[in-house]
This record gives structure tokens, sequence and C-alpha cells, in this order.
């Protein structure tokens, strides 16, 4: 019965078998190595193509890109949008964390709910929503401007960088929020009651306790999110580019989708290196800045702090006051102008008269587009999720529960792809779909667009589910083992099942992301594999805003039922478990 | 049948130092018998336990279970834990939460290595769950069960895989006191009546105590003493052991040869001068402690009035404590106080004076080290 084995767990089948001894185990750790190498992929193919010239290494690409007239000011802009998006999302994110989880405003669920669809709603459909505004032609706003002043000259003018920043910071605000919330619930309510039973009013606390308390966490959240939005690539793609202002994301997409002339793919390639690089060194800062953070923030036992501001009659209608003032700016406003100039061929000022003129026909114009779009996102929205969830429960099982090199290389790879920016993923993908394409012909098809998508949002899914692990007690899996359960056996029949809910939640959100992306289908879609998110900007960048206008409505609306299905079925979830 | 032999376990902490979690830890359980592994934590006897099972590897040492040589340092040889023929229940209880007490207990025998046909499993089911009266409960998800229950599953799920050993962590420590007293029994019970060899893990003497056929104590990494609950008891090779098992009064006293006219038994050559009086000490106790040592008593050991076979003197009481079934009462001679657990009729307080007196053979000799 017993084998002369060396090694901590052996896997090698009994002698004369060529079958592994335990083959669910040997699946997932084939799986991790799939995870793994999509994950370097686009680091690997970009620093093929940036470095590997027809006479062999240079870096002379690098000198190009460094040369290139747009460059610097690129760089400058980003950084300038990095810290305004940040300032913006503060002023939001705060109040709003603030108001939910300290004071007794009334309907927190439905706050709750407007906040998830703010994070859920595209980019570029508010994007585009504050065109159809704030445009110097014919935005709403400047034509209504031009009645009532009379001016020739029209005050605003969406295609800045200005707009571009407060874009960004509203809408980062939404997430942001998620992740400010558990600070501020974990602040000690006592702390708050000590200062008014010492006679000090329950504002002054809020604003002396409270936010100082809470401030290493705000600053942890904007450092996050500052890495974020240095790489957004939709608002400074349908704002910034029209006006010729580049941020680094869309000089990027400009060396690849150059109008005139052909693609330049290696100073791309170094561009994204570059971009890459300068992420990292931002992802090391952050994390070493946070390393400390929790030391000052007073958490206690107590780890729901209740209402503990009563909001009178005022407060109550000021707190409202900001959520919709928020909702609006960030989807409500947006949304009914795709709605109204959905509806006419070209915009008009609402009035009773543009109304009785409003008709179907950019919808009945798109119509034709639909089944072809459904279907590739459709696709997408199946395909990416399965394939992101499976490696990301692989993942993260062998992340948390072993303790071996693999482990080691799942640390490295996850926290170097967190850091590349998305854009730059995508060209990385584009590469290696072209260099691969004479043996597998998956370039400009949406199987490469769906593995792109799969290994971006792979990271987010593993953090999900490795947290959910983590919170199953070790015994639970050693029970497995010291009962005769191989330990392929036990992942799969007792660790997913008891993990089934953040498995589930990572589906559905990997589903829903799939449905907003915009940069990675841009960069990689060809004619045929065209999805919502294309198609939409393509029609918007023809100057076809109508039917621009009624295709994002229509995304919009299968967006709204996807969240709102999530919301049902989660807490459904929940209440059964 | 289970043997550890040199068993040894050093891990560095985040600081860099070395801990030895298993130091030279060797032991051999017979067949059918119930050995305890009793220790503060920290002792090593959970790394031990995990150690038998394969669920934690050793550094160096070997392991046999029943004549299979399942670790060896030496040979290259970890036989992973699946392979190993043990069960083991934990602290924890490990109830896997997503299935029903039926499914607990019959998912390894399904899907596990130890997998056997669906008639003996349905054989195994019913024998196990008759005798620990879990068949209402069969399909019950866990989370519907008391901590007792949950216990029984847990002890219904190992004893089905048939073990040649059986592995327990604790496995009472979660129950409030009463269910706790009571599980003792009925776990002994079963394990007696399977013949069932199992290492048990607790650091509660008391339990020890009561389970163990015999009790191996374990410090630092080491098992200091291995006994039957009666010899640790009653004659612990260290103040350790002594101390940990229950109470212990220490007093010093210092050797020296007795003349042959006092001694009271034939091995009785040297006597130990304390604050009680002088006390027969046999010399092959005293071997090679120096002049001055410890005497250890047990508190219960304290009688009342004067007795020829042993040492009577006066005491002072500084404080008691009617405790219900006895009386805990502090008391001193000259400046050396103890603590005497007198029957429940005596009624000392504070400042009584009184005769007591303790059996040669009460005491128990160790070395005189400040501990």
């Amino acid at each position: 019965m017993s084998q002369a084995n060396t090694g901590v767990i052996n896997e090698a089948g009994p002698k004369g078998s060529f079958l592994p001894r335990d083959p669910l185990l040997s699946t997932v750790k084939i799986i991790v190595i799939v995870a793994m190498l999509l994950l370097a992929i686009p680091i690997c193919s970009l620093v093929y193509t940036s470095l590997v010239g027809e006479d062999g290494v240079t870096l002379s690409n690098f000198a190009l890109v460094a040369e290139h007239p747009q460059f610097w000011p690129a760089m400058l802009n980003t950084l300038y949008v990095g810290v305004g998006t940040v300032v913006v999302m503060i002023f939001f994110t705060v109040p709003l964390a603030w108001i939910y989880t300290r004071t007794d405003l009334p309907r927190k669920n439905v706050m709750l709910a407007l906040i998830t669809i703010n994070v859920a709603i595209p980019s570029f459909l508010v994007a585009m929503g504050y065109i159809f505004i704030f445009n110097p032609s014919n935005g709403l706003v400047n034509e209504i401007w031009r009645v009532i002043v009379g001016a020739r000259q029209t005050p605003f003018n969406v295609y800045s960088l200005g707009w571009v920043i407060f874009l960004q910071g509203v809408a980062l605000s939404a997430p942001a929020f998620f992740m400010m919330v558990p600070t501020f619930q974990g602040i000690d309510t006592s702390l708050e009651e000590a200062a008014s039973a010492n006679g000090v009013k329950r504002w002054t606390a809020a604003l002396y306790i409270v936010l100082p308390l809470a401030s290493p966490a705000i600053l942890a959240v904007a450092a996050y999110y500052f890495i974020i939005a240095v790489e957004i690539f939709d608002y400074a793609g349908m704002l910034a580019t029209p006006a010729r202002t580049y941020v680094a994301a869309t000089l990027l997409y400009a060396f690849i989708h150059d109008g005139s002339g052909l693609p330049r793919y290696a100073e791309g390639a170094s561009l994204g290196l570059i971009m890459a690089a300068a992420a990292m060194i931002l992802a090391i800062a952050y994390l070493w800045s946070v390393r400390h953070a929790d030391r000052y923030v007073v958490l206690t036992g107590k780890r729901k702090a209740q209402a503990s501001l009563k909001l009178g009659r005022r407060g109550r209608r000021w707190g409202w006051g900001f959520v919709a003032t928020y909702f609006f700016l960030g989807t409500g406003i947006p949304l009914l102008m795709l709605l109204w100039a959905s509806g006419m061929p070209f915009l008009r000022v609402p009035s009773w008269a543009a109304l009785q003129n409003w008709n179907l026909q950019a919808y009945a114009n798109v119509m034709p587009m639909l089944p072809g779009l459904l279907k590739n996102n459709l696709l997408l929205m199946i395909t990416v999720p399965t394939i992101g969830v499976t490696l990301a429960a692989c993942m993260a099982w062998v992340g948390t529960r072993f303790k071996n090199r693999m482990r080691k290389g799942i640390d490295i790879a996850v926290m170097v792809a967190v850091a590349v920016p998305s854009i730059v993923g995508a060209l990385g993908f584009l590469f290696f779909g072209l260099s691969i394409n004479s043996y597998v012909a998956i370039y400009g098809t949406i199987w490469l667009i769906a593995i792109a998508m799969a290994a971006r949002y792979l990271t987010w899914a593993n953090r999900t589910v490795s947290g959910a692990m983590m919170q199953l007690h070790p015994e639970i899996e050693e029970a497995c083992q010291v009962s005769g359960v191989r330990r392929g056996r036990s992942f799969v029949s007792v660790v997913l099942p008891n993990v089934a809910r953040s498995l589930f939640i990572s589906w559905f959100w990997l589903a829903l992301l799939s449905m907003r992306e915009l940069t990675i289908p841009i960069m990689l879609s060809r004619r045929g594999t065209d999805v919502f998110s294309t198609a939409i900007w393509g029609l918007n960048s023809s100057g076809i805003t109508d039917e621009a206008a009624a295709l994002s409505v229509i995304l919009a609306c299968i967006i709204l039922v996807l969240v709102t299905l999530f919301h049902f079925t989660t807490t459904k979830w929940i209440v059964r478990t | 049948m289970i043997t550890g032999t040199s068993l040894k376990k050093r891990f560095i902490t985040d600081k860099g130092q070395v801990v030895d979690a298993l130091n030279n830890v060797s032991f051999t359980v017979a067949s059918g018998e119930f050995y305890v592994l009793l220790g503060p934590s920290g002792s090593g006897k959970t790394t031990t336990l995990r150690s038998v099972a394969g669920i934690e590897t050793v550094d160096s040492g070997e392991i046999q279970i029943d004549a299979q040589t399942v670790f060896s340092s030496s040979a290259g040889l970890n036989i992973p834990p699946e392979e190993r023929p043990v069960a083991m229940m934990f602290q924890s209880y490990a109830l896997w939460p997503h299935m029903d007490v039926y499914n607990n207990i019959v998912f390894p025998l399904r899907k596990g290595v130890r997998r056997v046909a669906a008639p003996e499993i349905e054989r195994r089911v019913k024998a196990i769950t008759e005798t620990l009266q879990l068949e209402p409960y069969l399909r019950r998800p866990i989370s519907q069960l008391s901590g007792g229950q949950q216990q029984r599953v847990a002890l219904a799920r190992a004893l089905a895989l048939e073990p040649a050993v059986l592995l327990m962590d604790e496995p009472l420590s979660n129950l409030d006191a009463k269910l706790r007293i009571q599980l003792r029994i009925e776990i002994k019970k079963i394990t007696r009546t399977l013949g069932i060899t199992t290492l048990y893990v607790t650091h509660d003497q008391v339990e020890a105590m009561v389970m163990g056929d015999r009790i191996a104590v374990m410090d630092g990494g080491q098992i200091v003493e291995e006994g039957t609950p009666e010899q640790l008891y009653k004659r612990p090779s260290s103040e350790f052991v002594g101390r940990f098992l229950g109470e212990m009064n220490f007093i010093p006293g210092s050797l020296q040869q007795m003349a042959s006219g006092e001694q009271v038994n034939s091995g009785d050559t040297l006597s130990a001068q304390t604050p009680f009086g002088t006390i027969p000490i046999d010399a092959a106790d005293a071997a090679g402690l120096g002049k001055t040592i410890k005497l250890g008593f047990r508190p219960e050991d304290v009688q009342v009035g004067a007795r020829p076979d042993g040492v009577s003197f006066k005491t002072r009481v500084t404080q008691s404590y009617y405790i219900g079934d006895a009386l805990l009462c502090d008391m001193m001679v000259g400046d050396h106080g103890f603590t005497a657990r007198l029957p429940n009729t005596f009624h000392f307080k504070e400042g009584d004076e009184t005769e007591v007196s303790l059996k040669h053979s009460d005491f128990n000799v160790f070395p005189n080290s400040e501990t």
C-alpha cells in the first residue's frame, strides 16, 4: 500500500498509470496556468512589439514617442485630469458616504439603488448626453443662452478637459462610495455621542471628529481612484479628442487608429509600456502609503453604526437634495437628454412643438443593426464572466489555500495585471491576436475581445472570490482531507458551493461590465464584431446623433433591467442562505 | 497503533525568532488505546496531532499508523492526508455547511479515496446514526443543529469511515460545561466499544483524566511526562506536571542522611527538614537533586488532626472559602502558606488555629528550581 514518494503533495498516479492521482487538482492547476498566461500576454506582446524592430532590439520607438509633439502635453493633461477627477470625486463621495452611514435619512435603499445605477451606466452614454447639452454648435443650454442673451458667443464648451474632469469625478464617486462606506460605518458612534454629551453639536462633531478619523481612508480611496482616473478612455475620447487635446489613453488610441495613415504599432506599444510602468509605480506607491492606513482609524467592536445624526425636516430635504442632484448629474440628465435626442434628426430646444415632432424614426433606423449587436453583446455577456469567474475561482483557491511557488506567481501576476491600464492591455491583446493570426484566425473576431475582457476583469473577480474563500474556515477543507477526500474534489464539492454567492455576484457583475465596456472593443473590434458601445461610438463620430442616441437608450434600458435583476436575485440569495 | 519518532518542527516568526514547535517528540499509542495530549496553548499538542493526520508536515522524524509508515524524513516519504487511515474531529467541527447531516456523513464515503459501495454506506450510516441517536436529524441542514448535535454529526462522520485511528483536536471546547461532561463520557464509551485507537488533544486537565487511558503532558514542544492519569496525578515527576494537573502546594526542604533507627520504610535513607517537620524521603526519588529540594503535596491530602504515619503540625487559617462540596482554607506555618481542601463539615474562620497532618507518602520530591 505504501508508496515511496517525495514532495509535499504528490500528484503522480500509482506506478504504471498515466492518469494523475488527483485529476481535478491537476485540472485546477492547468486552469491557473492559463489564467497567468492571460495576465502575462499583454505585457509580453507589448515588450516584444516595442523593443524588437527590423534590426533587432532597439529603443528607438521610445525615442519616437518622446519626440512626438503631443507626448508631453498629453502627459501633463493626464496628470491634470487625474488630480481634478479625484477632487471632484471627493466633493461628492464623502458627503454621500457620510449621509448614508451617519444620518437617519429615510429611504436609504432607494439611495443605494440610485448610486448602483450610477456605477452601472456606461461612461460613454453620460459623455454623449452632455455633448447634447453643452456642445458649442447646437448644445441645448448654449442654444437657450443664444435665444435669451442673443450673443453669438456660447458660454459652454463640452469639448474641454474641464468637462472630462467634472464628469469623470461624478462617475467615479459612485464606486468610491462603496469603498468609503465601510470606513464610515466602522467609526464608533459613541465618539459622536461622547461629543454631544459634552455639549458639542452633532454637526460640529461630524466635522471635527468623524472627518479627521476617516481622512486616512479618504486619502487612500483618493489615491486608488487617481490610478483609475488617469487610465479612463471614454470621457477624454469623446470630449477632449475632438478638440485635439489628448491624454495618455487617447494618444495611444490615436497612434493605433490614426484616421490618416497606417497604425503606428511600435510607438503605441512603447507608449503603452510607459503608461504601464507609470501605473505600476503609482500602484506600488499606493500600497506603500496605505500599509499603515488602518492605524489611524478607530475601529471598535461595534460593526454597524446606528444612525447617529437625527436630521430635521430641513436636514432631510438637504440630504435628499444632494443625493438627487448627484443622481441627476451622473445619470438622470444625460439619459433624459439621450431620450430627447433620439426622437429627432437634429437637436431642438425642448418645447411643446418640438415634443410633438418627437418620433421613433431613429429607432426604426437602428433596428437592422440590433440582431448583430445583440448577438455579439450576448456572446460577450456569457463568455466573459464564465471564463473570468472560472479562472478567478481556481486562482483564488490556489492563491489563498496553497503555500507554494504557484501562489507567489499568482500574487505577482495579479499585482502587475491590476496596474496595466485597460487600453494598454487591449493593445497587448491586439498584438497577440495579430501575431498568432496565421495559426489561429482570432484577430478581428469576437473571441479575441472576449479573451481580452476576461483577462481584464479576472483580477476583479479574483479579489472578490479570494475574500470569500478567506472567510471559509481552513478546517472545512482539512476535514475533507482527513476523511479521504482529495483536494481537487474538496475544491469542487465543498469550497465552490460555499463561496457560491461571491461567484454568482462576480459573474453577474462581469456580465454587466461587459455590456458597458468601450475601451477594449474599440481597440479590437472590426467590421462584424461591433458591439453596442462601438456602434454608438461610430454613429456619434459620424455625426448621426439621433441613431447614436437611440442605440444608447436601448443599451441603457438593457442595463437597467440587468441591474434590477441583479438587485433582486442577490437579495433573494442573501435571504435564502 | 500510532508511533511518532523524534518529531521535530521549527519555524521562524516574522521577527526572525526561531520557535521549536516540536522538539524531538516521540510517543506510541497502543491499539485500542485512548491517548491524550495535554498541555497549555503553544505546547505543540495540536501540531503533533495535525502531523499525524498529515495536514501539517514535520521537518524530521517518522510517523507510523498501524505499521504503515505515513511519514519519514529519512526515506523522503509523506503520504497525503487523504490516504492515511485516519479520521479527525476538529475544534470548529468543520462540518460542511452546504450539506445536510446525511450528506456530511456519506460525502467522504462516496467521493473520497476510501469510498465504499452503496449498500455498505447505508449499513454504516444506519449503524452510526443509531449509536449516536442522529436518525431524526438526517435531513436537517447543519445550521439548524445545536452545538451538541453538530458535535455528534462530526463524530458520526469520522466514525463512518471506520478509521484505524481517530484524531480529535479539542472537540469539546466549544460546548457548554454540562454538555461537555456528558459528551466526554459518551465519546469515551463509543471509542472503547469500537476498540478504536484514539489520539485526543485537550488543554483541559479534567477532560484528559476522565478520558485518557494514558496522558502525555506537553510543554514547549516536548512531551514532559507520560503515564496513566493516576500516575501523573499522584506521582508527577516534575513541578510543571504537578502544577498543571490539579492544584499543588510546595514547601522547601533540605536533605540529610537519616540515622538508621529513624527509618520508617526500608528505602528511606534520607530525610528532609521542612517547615512542617522532618519527612523521610526515598533515596531513589531524591537521586541527583542536591541538598535543597522542593516538596509538593495536594490540597486534598491535608487532614485535620494528627496521624501516626505522617507529619503533624500546627497551622493558622488565614482565609477560608466554602465552595459547596468542600472547604478551601489558606493556611500558614511560620511564613509558609499552603492551601488545604477539607471536608465541608469543617467551619474554620480566619485566625483559627488547628493541627493538621499529611502522610509521608503524600509528598513528592522536586528539584529546587525557581519557577
